[in-house]
């Protein structure tokens, strides 16, 4: 990853619930240093649907090859665990990347301790 | 604001995600916190514009001039973006939202008030070394897109702003507090000084 500047180089793929009405939990990631990529709501046309997730899934891709840490958001028992998680594996396959590794969202998190699980996702050994 | 008015903010991809930026352009680690605070203070839902440049040329690409840009390619491709982007503010229009579009003044594909020229570049890519692309009046090639888009759709163009996060002299301060300024303006009272001087 080319380091001229303040980007964090961790980015995370996100329900866009999270920018609907869990905007203190985005507020987190941002506090984290990760930088959200938002996957398409559901509600969307299947056409319009499968063009967003292709895009962010190819995004995916370059991050990963340029060396930025990826993860996705998930949320357990949403279809799709909230973001498109099929369709996302599967454009990732075409292109030879592995599924990301995922942290699971509750929708009934507190910010406190969602900031508590990203953080030790992102760090899971801190030195003391 | 009306009470109980539902309002939604498109923001450009970069706002929430400053790893999508062109080297050096990065201002935070990830998520640009002051406007995600700002839009949340005003009763703002949040929506995320694609980053065509992203998508075209990858996280690694030379910077570029609007003039690079400039197309029938990269035209043609943020015409495949924009789509999606219509179809979103329709539903959320056709639920009762407001919607606004926070664009990135300065960038050549983004901004909605200024966008980065720079006539003379091209070819080997050390033209940046001399200096950034200058900001003139004019709209990014992609938001140019989005609003033919529209136009051509007979949807209405949202109220729109950019924050000129790319300008190297960007007041942070000022920026924001004529950010605020636009978000908590009613409908049709606050739309961005027009910059079609710009517009090709």
């Amino acid at each position: 990853m080319i380091r001229q500047d303040e980007r964090g180089g961790v980015v995370a793929v996100v329900p866009q619930r999270l920018l609907a009405d869990r905007l203190d939990l985005l507020e987190v990631v941002g506090d984290l240093d990760v930088g959200v990529t938002v996957a398409p709501a559901p509600g969307l046309p299947p056409d319009v649907r499968s063009l967003l997730l292709a895009v962010l899934a190819r995004d995916v891709v370059d991050y990963v090859g340029h060396g930025y840490r990826v993860l996705g958001l998930v949320e357990r028992d949403a279809p799709g665990r909230g973001v498109g998680w099929e369709e996302l594996v599967a454009e990732w396959a075409r292109w030879g990347l592995a599924p990301i590794p995922t942290v699971t969202l509750d929708p009934r998190v507190t910010a406190e301790d969602f900031r508590a699980t990203l953080a030790s996702w992102l760090d899971p050994d801190p030195v003391a | 604001m009306t009470p109980g008015a539902r309002r939604v903010a498109f923001v450009a991809h970069c706002f929430l995600n400053q790893n999508a930026k062109v080297a050096e352009f990065a201002r935070c680690p990830g998520v640009v916190l002051p406007v995600v605070s700002a839009l949340r203070e005003s009763g703002y839902e949040l929506a995320q514009l694609p980053c065509p440049e992203m998508a075209y040329l990858g996280v690694g690409r030379w910077w570029q001039s609007r003039e690079m840009y400039d197309t029938p390619g990269y035209r043609e491709h943020c015409r495949t973006l924009a789509a999606p982007v219509l179809a979103q503010v329709r539903a959320y229009r056709a639920e009762g939202y407001e919607v606004v579009l926070v664009g990135l003044d300065g960038s050549p594909s983004s901004g909605v008030r200024l966008t980065g020229s720079r006539q003379d570049w091209g070819g080997r890519p050390e033209g940046a070394a001399r200096g950034g692309s200058n900001r003139i009046p004019g709209r990014g090639i992609w938001i140019q897109e989005l609003m033919r888009l529209f136009d051509e759709a007979g949807e209405p163009w949202p109220r729109a702003t950019g924050i000129a996060m790319d300008d190297k002299d960007f007041d942070p301060v000022a920026g924001m507090a004529e950010f605020a300024g636009f978000l908590d303006s009613e409908p049709g009272a606050g739309a961005a000084p027009d910059a079609r001087a710009g517009d090709s």
